[in-house]
This record gives C-alpha cells, structure tokens and sequence, in this order.
C-alpha cells in the first residue's frame, strides 16, 4: 500500500482550510454539487477499496473546489471534507504514516465540523482516529482542541491525555488527567483502571496509595478492584500493604466464585511459591484437612476470615456437583481454622454455621438424630449470647439473621421455645438495627428482612401486621433503589389494610427517573414527597434521588442548578445515602457542580465506620449506608459551598471561576458583562459562604 | 521493544514461526435452561421455551459486548456450547426452601462439560415469593445478569484458543507474537494477559507454554510481514531463562498450537469503527448551510 505524496496531501489541507472560513450566507443549496460531492465519495471509495488511497484523496481533492463558497455549498463541501477524512483515516490502520495520516484525517473532520459544528460522526471519528495514533505519539494541544469541541466524550480525552504522560514515564501527571476523566464519567472502568496502573506496585507508598482507590473500588467497580489486587498480588514484596491486597484479593475472588486454583495455575513460580499463596494452593488442593499450625492463612483474624470466605465458596461448588458431604468436611474444617478454642471467633464462622445448619436441615440422612443441627445451632446461640455480652450490636444482628433464615427455611416461624422461630429472630433483627441507628446512627434499610419478616407474619395468618411491614419493605427497596421489586411488593399489599397510594405515586416518579420533564414537576414531586408516610429521613432520601436524577436528564443551566439542589441536599447532616447508585449519584453530582466551577475534586474516599467521636469540622461528613456496616465520605466544605453558591445563581454561568477554600470563595473569572463587586456581593450572602475576594481587587 | 502502555511495536524482526492470516473469533453458541422444577412447572412448555430462548439472546447480547474475543450467539449451534441452567443450588437438599442460581458450563460434541455454581438468582429467603407471568419471570432473570459478575464465564473461556496461529517476533531483548487480529477485532485493551501453546520439536516433541502481555499493535516496517502491521502484538513476561528455548530452537520447529486470552480487559474504543460517509448525513436548512 502507497502512502499519498506529500505534495497532494498538502494541497488538500490547503484546499480544506481554504474552505473552512466559508461565511454561511443565505443563499440557494447547491443540490446539484451535493450529488456530485456524493458521487465523487463513492468514486473515491471504491479507489480505497482496491487499496488506491492516495488516488481516492486526489480525486476528492479535485472534487472540493467545485463545491460552491459560503453557506450554498456547505453540504458539498461537508460530504468531501468527511471522504477526505474517512479515508485517511482507514489508510492510518494500515500504513506506517499512522501520525501525519491522522492528522491529515482531523484536519478534515475539522473542516467539516466549521460547517456542521455539532455533527456527530465527524466528532465520533475524530475521536477513534486520535484513539489509535498510540499513547506517546499524541500530540496534547491537538487533543485538547479535539476535546473542547467534543464536550460529550471529555472523560476519554482525559483519559487519552493520561495515556500520553503514562506512556511518557509521568504518573504524576498521566494521574491528574485520569482523575479528571473520572470526574467527567465516575465509573469509567478504563480510566480507573489505568489511573490504578500508574502506582508502581513494587513501592510500598505507591501500594498504600493504590490500596485506598482499591477500597472504595470494591463497593462501585468490583471487577476493577479484583484486578487491582491481582496486580499487587502478582509483584511480591515484603510492603506491609501486600498481605492486604492479597486478603482482599482472596475475599473477592470467593466472593465472585473465581476459580483461584485455575488462575494460579498461570501465574509464575516465582509469585506462587510465596509462603501465602503455596499455602493457599496446599489448602486448595484438600479443603477437609486442616491446615498446620504455621499456615500463613491462619495467623490472624482477617486471614482466617478470608479463607473461611474461600471454604465456604468451595463448599458451595461441592453442594452443587451433590457432592454434600464433602460440603459439611469442608466447611466443619474451616470452622476450627486456627483451632476450636480460639478467641475472639472468626468473622466468617457465622457464615459456615449457617450454611452448615441449612445444610443439615436439607439432608436429614448426615444428620439422623437432628443432633448435629443442634449441635450448630447451640454454637450460633452462644456466640450470639458472647456478642450480646459484649455488646457487639453489628455481630449480634448478624446472628439473628442467621438464625432467621435458618427458622425460615425450616417454616418455623413460631416455636414454643423462646427464640426459636423466624419470627422472634427477624423481629430481634431490625430491633437491633435500630439500636445500632441510635447509637451510631447506622441506617440500614434491610429490604430482604423485612419482607420475610411480612411473609412470616402473613403465613402465621397475622394479615394486616404483614401488610404493614410490607410497606416497610417497599419502602426498603426504594431506599436501595430496587424500585421493580418494590413495585412487586407493593402490588400483592391489601390496599383495604395499607394505604399504598403515595408509595403508588412515589414508584412512579422514580420510574421516570430523569426524564427532560422533571424539573417542570418539581411542585408534584414536593406534594408527593410531603405525603410520603413513615420516617421523614425516607422522604429526604427519596427527595435526593428524584432531584439527582432529574440532574442527569436536565441541559445546561437547568442541569447545574438542579444538580447543585442535589448536592446540598446530600451534603445535609441527617441525610443517611444508601448503596452503591447513592455514590454514583454523588460522584456525578460533584462533577457537574464543581466541574463547571473550574474545580477538579478528588476522588471520593468512603471510609468504613462510625462518625461517633468525630469532630472534625473542616470536613463535610456524608454518611452511607454500605451492607451492615457503618461508612461515611468526608468531603471537603468546599463542595457544599460550591453547591450552595450553584444553587443560589441557579447554574453556574459561562466564564464564571471560583477557588473555594474551606469556605472562602475567590472569584477568579467572571463572566463578560457582569459587574464583579455585585457578583461578589450576591456570593458572600449565600449560606454557608465565609469571606469573599476578588482575584486582582 | 518493552512498554507496559498501548503503543504501536517495531523493531528488528529476527524470527518468523509460524505466519499468522486473518482469522475471525471462535463462536460459541449459548444455551439458557430453566432446570428449577418449582418454577419450570408453573409455566407451559412453550413459554418455558420463549424464558428459555429470551434469556439464552440476553445473555448472548451481554456476553458480546464483554468478551470481544469471542462471538456469542443464541440463535445457532457451534462446536462449543456456553450452557448456563438456573437450578437450586444444593442439589440433593430435601428442604422446603432453597437458595437458586446460575450454573455453568462448556458443552462440546464429545463432552458435556461440568457445570459450576455462577452466582445466585435468588437466596432462600425468596424462593417461593412471586414469579409472575412468564414475562416478568424472564425480565427478574434478565436483570440478574445486568451486575458485571463474568468471572466464571472468563474462567471458562481460558480454555478456548483464539487461534491456532501466531508469529514469533523477537529482537536482541524481547520475545514477542504478532496476533491474527487486530485491536479492533477483539475490543481488546492493554494488559490483557495471553498464553501460547506450543509444541517444540526438538527431538521428542515437547509441549510448552508461555505467557504474554498484550502492549502494542505490531508497525515493523520490513517487508516479510508487511500484512501483520496493525496487529495485536503480545509480549512475553515469563522469565528469560523459560523463554531461552524461543531463541536457540529453529524457526520451523516451534509450532504454534493455540492462542488463549488468561485476563482480558476490554476496551470500547478499541473497536470502534468510524461510521462510513454513506452512514451519515449533512442536512442542509432551506437557505443554504446546516439547520
């Protein structure tokens, strides 16, 4: 294949440029050169195809001077531009010229966006073209001009800009500009995982660092966050961050069924005849014999609870080949893993108890007596009774779940003994969840308990008190965003015992989600909301995603506002977010605000915990409820500033730059025509806002 | 030529094996069976069949646009099937109530492939609640696959070569091999990590495997594999002393028997195709210019 003389392609530039400053006078359509444009990229298409491009570019060439000037000949001119730049394009695949060829292709596609300047495929090729120039051959201001006129794909240009200083030795600065590109789209999984391949894993700093991102990866990119402890897991060193990355890397891997056996198998010696991992492939290789005393896997509690993870995953493979009884030696191995007495138990013994007591309920022929069912469940109640003593409210809650399940799949769901039903342990369930919420203010919405809950209570011919907990379990899945399920639910509910018209209403407005119209329903959905019944924390948290959600349907100013709305309420004190699409929510809120302020914001850091005891106030603390336990994002004050101030200008208007610290805020550029000192007065009167400056006043 | 980034590789070519052609992805057809008797009895047999069918084109769909070094389809048989049954998950459990999942497998004509525990469709707690009519029962199966959780299928995948061709590339540091494909072929990132089969003659045949890091798309300029330039070039990462056998055997006794993807991560732009100027339009207003 010949590449063009350079001759013709400079002529064609000069051509394409000449014709980019065409004025877009009124005047008639120039139909008949359209066509010829037309039939002149079909020509020249078919020259391509039989590996003629430099003959297709030439005919093109010749054919854009017959494209009449201004406004008249624009779609003439657009149809050449674009063949120009087609086919420069596809010769960039196959030609060693691939640099100067897509330059030679942008350049036209620029040609034919000064006449359509929103035309999507030009702005969609140009894109790929620079995609596949390779990282270290970009050239930065090119791309940044590509990106300005192609807002929409902003988080790939970034992450292009990153590749570039990655490829370049940079990871300081490839790193700025894949956290840019995550602010533009928080759950780009290529970006995240490139922005994690710029931490060198053989330096224990870089393997910290890493391990932050990592965890709050777990919870909204979990593949990414696998990936990312394999890596670390796949250089040994002696950082003290490896043993977690190889701990959380098991955990996931039992978590999401891997075959880790199988993987391991590909990985090289000198990774797999480490002490953790052979003791982890002699473990594999007889989960029923219990592991020596010295096995890496054993020697501290969050090892253990790992591998318990492993055991009970494996036995799960075993119950499903009908391979039980395999099942029950592996998991009673794994109950005494670092030996029977030891203490304080492993988390997941919880976990292998109760799989062991639906085990036995489920083949009575291991378990003739109904001894060794008794057997487990007399250790999950004295360890209940230990958590209780100690007053270990998560742990406790833990097991009266178990215990719940395990009653429930037996249908026993009232017993004579005391404790010894579904019943009792579903109720004692959400009482302690709620002790929890007093004490830690630890939300939790535990959907999947209180609708068992109802189904036991209906069962037990207690209609209209399961019709009510019903209720709460609509309500539940709303929080958690399972609206179908909640919708299902609140179908089969008596509509004669439970008023079920609010959350009637409230399923449909989620439903609609961001629809375009839903700022012009903000007044029904307040009235909607203000009906809502039960707790008015649910409201709140309904408000917020409505309002988020609407955010993402909106344009422009409207976006901002509505998006800067969303924001502080997130950023409100009692507002408790709930799952995994609540952080989304928020990531994407942040983006909007503050991106448009000029802002680039961290990543969001979740922290696992409780806020008790916290008092720090240069920090906006919002809490989230992940799973059972308590965890929280602190975010700068700045962001509930920046949203404050969105909000009170209804969008941030073109031109306008803040730099907001703490809650001072600079005005850095304003925008053209607008009086700077009454903009600065408007500002300081918002709330939250401190001290207000004027850059060069 | 070392990179740990997507970049293009040339250099010197010392050795060609065994010359790569076009090749296109293996297919695998994809099978959905409705095994749980509570729930396949509720349903008449041609709607067990339209579940059956709507799931198997979902996950077919689903598949696809994750795996790009695979075809998917629902619609046709191949020489592997991906058969994924929704059953309880203790088999032999004579409880009243049981967790249901997803399970696995690979099917040839010569075996039926074991099957392995995915993920869960729905836990104990749910079994008897609600399936609906058959179209909302196949919509709650659908869903569960909307959560990326593909691992397993990538386990299974790990076992189906791509090809049976590649080309030997290597200069006076690294050791490569020039893919059939191009990056676009496969929707394929960097970092995806491969392994090559081969059977190295020398003397008795021995079979050996290494592994490789997908890094670059192959530019060398020289003229004997012209054809390749653009492909998808994949670095060695074992030890130099496992790969010393690659530089001392000759050329035509190193047989490439597979290629295999270990850990594929996939790229959207990566195959994205520019849309054709005959796919696109420029809508002129009434007085001339766009509208």
């Amino acid at each position: 294949m010949r590449a063009a003389p350079m001759t013709l392609r400079l002529s064609a530039l000069l051509l394409i440029v000449a014709t980019m400053s065409a004025t877009r006078a009124s005047a008639q359509v120039d139909s008949t050169a359209s066509t010829r444009a037309s039939q002149a990229v079909d020509s020249a298409q078919r020259l391509q195809r039989a590996g003629d491009y430099a003959g297709a570019r030439a005919l093109l060439a010749r054919t854009l001077p017959t494209c009449a000037p201004g406004a008249t000949g624009a779609g003439c001119r657009g149809r050449v531009n674009y063949g120009l730049g087609y086919i420069a394009q596809l010769q960039a695949s196959s030609d060693s010229a691939v640099v100067s060829l897509t330059g030679d292709a942008t350049r036209a596609y620029r040609a034919v966006l000064a006449d359509f300047p929103a035309h999507q495929d030009a702005l969609r090729n140009s894109w790929i073209a620079y995609t596949r120039v390779g990282a270290e051959k970009l050239d930065t201001v090119q791309l940044r001009d590509a990106m300005s006129a192609d807002p929409a794909r902003r988080s790939g240009y970034l992450t292009l800009l990153g590749d570039y200083y990655a490829a370049r030795k940079n990871p300081t600065a490839a790193r700025r500009y894949y956290r840019s590109a995550l602010q533009a789209a928080p759950r780009d999984a290529e970006a995240q995982r490139r922005l994690l391949l710029t931490y060198d894993v053989k330096r224990s700093a870089d393997v910290d660092s890493a391990l932050v991102l990592l965890d709050a990866l777990e919870i909204t990119l979990p593949e990414v966050a696998l990936d990312g402890y394999q890596r670390i897991v796949l250089e040994p060193t002696s950082a003290a961050g490896q043993d977690r990355a190889l701990v959380r890397w098991l955990t996931l891997s039992a978590n999401r069924h891997i075959m880790v056996d199988d993987l391991m198998n590909g990985w090289p010696t000198r990774v797999t005849s480490t002490k953790p991992l052979s003791d982890l492939r002699q473990y594999l290789a007889s989960p029923w014999t219990a592991p020596t005393s010295d096995h890496w896997w054993i020697q501290t509690r969050e090892r253990r609870a790992a591998l318990s993870r492993l055991a009970l995953g494996l036995g799960d493979q075993m119950l499903a080949a009908n391979r039980a009884q395999s099942a029950e030696r592996c998991w009673l191995v794994a109950l005494d893993f670092g030996g029977s007495n030891r203490t304080p138990s492993n988390p997941g013994d919880l976990d292998l108890q109760r799989s062991l007591a639906l085990l036995y309920d489920g083949h009575p022929e291991f378990d003739r007596g109904g001894d060794k069912f008794r057997a487990v469940e007399e250790r999950i109640f004295d360890a209940k009774a230990m958590m209780i003593a100690r007053h270990d409210l998560l742990a406790e809650q833990r097991y009266h779940t178990a215990l719940a399940i395990i009653y429930a799949q037996r249908g026993q769901w009232k017993s004579p003994t005391y404790a010894h039903d579904a019943l009792f342990q579903l109720n004692a369930t959400l009482r302690v969840a709620f002790e929890r919420e007093q004490e830690a203010g630890t939300y939790q919405p535990l959907p999947l308990v209180r609708e068992l809950l109802a189904t036991g209570l209906q069962t037990v011919g207690q209609v209209a008190e399961g019709s009510r907990q019903m209720l709460e379990a609509v309500r539940a899945y709303l929080d958690v965003d399972d609206i179908r399920r909640a919708d299902s639910l609140l179908q089969r509910i008596d509509g004669a015992v439970a008023d079920v018209r609010p959350l009637r209403q409230l399923i449909q407005l989620r439903d609609r989600g961001g629809s375009a119209d839903c700022a012009s329903r903000a007044t029904q959905t307040d009235d909607i909301v203000r009906a809502l019944p039960g707790r008015s924390d649910f409201a709140a948290r309904q408000r917020f995603k409505l309002v988020a959600d609407c955010a993402v349907g909106l344009q422009g100013q409207a976006r901002i506002a509505m998006a800067a709305k969303a924001l502080t309420l997130a950023t409100t004190p009692s507002l408790v977010l709930t799952g995994a699409p609540d952080l989304v929510r928020l990531d994407a809120l942040r983006l909007t605000v503050l991106g448009h302020l000029g802002i680039v914001s961290e990543p969001t850091d979740i922290r696992r915990g409780s806020l008790r005891g916290i008092t720090d106030t240069s920090v906006v603390h919002v809490r989230v409820s992940l799973g059972d336990e308590p965890s929280f994002i602190p975010l700068p004050t700045r962001d509930r500033v920046a949203a404050n101030v969105a909000a009170s200008l209804a969008g941030v208007p073109s031109g306008l730059r803040l730099h907001i610290t703490g809650r001072d805020v600079e005005i850095i550029a304003a925008p053209t025509g607008v009086d700077r000192k009454a903009l600065g007065d408007q500002i300081g009167r918002v709330e939250g806002v401190g001290a207000v400056r004027i850059k060069g006043s | 030529m070392k990179s740990s980034w997507w970049t293009r590789a040339s250099g010197a070519l010392v050795l060609a094996a065994t010359t790569a052609a076009a090749q296109t992805r293996p297919l695998i057809a994809v099978k959905f069976v409705l095994q749980e008797a509570l729930y396949r009895n509720e349903y008449s047999p041609q709607d067990v069949l339209k579940i059956e069918r709507g799931v198997a084109d979902t996950l077919a769909q689903l598949l696809s646009r994750r795996f790009g070094f695979v075809q998917f389809d629902s619609s046709g048989t191949a020489p592997q099937t991906l058969v994924v049954t929704l059953n309880r998950k203790d088999l032999g459990s004579g409880a009243q109530r049981h967790e249901t999942g997803f399970y696995v497998r690979l099917a040839t004509a010569a075996a039926m492939g074991q099957d392995r525990y995915w993920r869960m469709f729905r836990p104990i707690e749910e079994y008897l609640a609600a399936r609906g009519t058959s179209a909302a029962f196949m919509k709650e199966v659908q869903a569960r696959f909307e959560v990326d959780e593909l691992e397993s299928i990538q386990d299974l995948l790990r076992s189906i070569p791509i090809s049976t061709q590649a080309t030997l590339w290597q200069d006076a540091t690294d050791i490569g091999w020039i893919l059939p494909f191009r990056r676009a072929d496969l929707c394929m990132d960097f970092e995806t990590t491969l392994r090559i089969a081969n059977t190295i003659r020398v003397g008795v045949d021995k079979r050996k495997d290494f592994r490789a890091k997908a890094t670059g798309d192959f530019s060398d300029t020289s003229s004997a594999l012209g054809t390749l330039r653009g492909n998808v070039v994949g670095m060695a990462t074992d030890p130099t002393a496992d790969l010393a056998i690659l530089r001392t055997t000759p050329a035509n006794a190193i047989i490439v028997n597979g290629v295999f993807i270990e850990h594929y991560h996939r790229s959207d732009t990566a195959c994205a195709a520019p849309a054709a100027p005959q796919a696109t339009s420029f809508p002129v207003a009434p007085g001339g210019g766009p509208p």
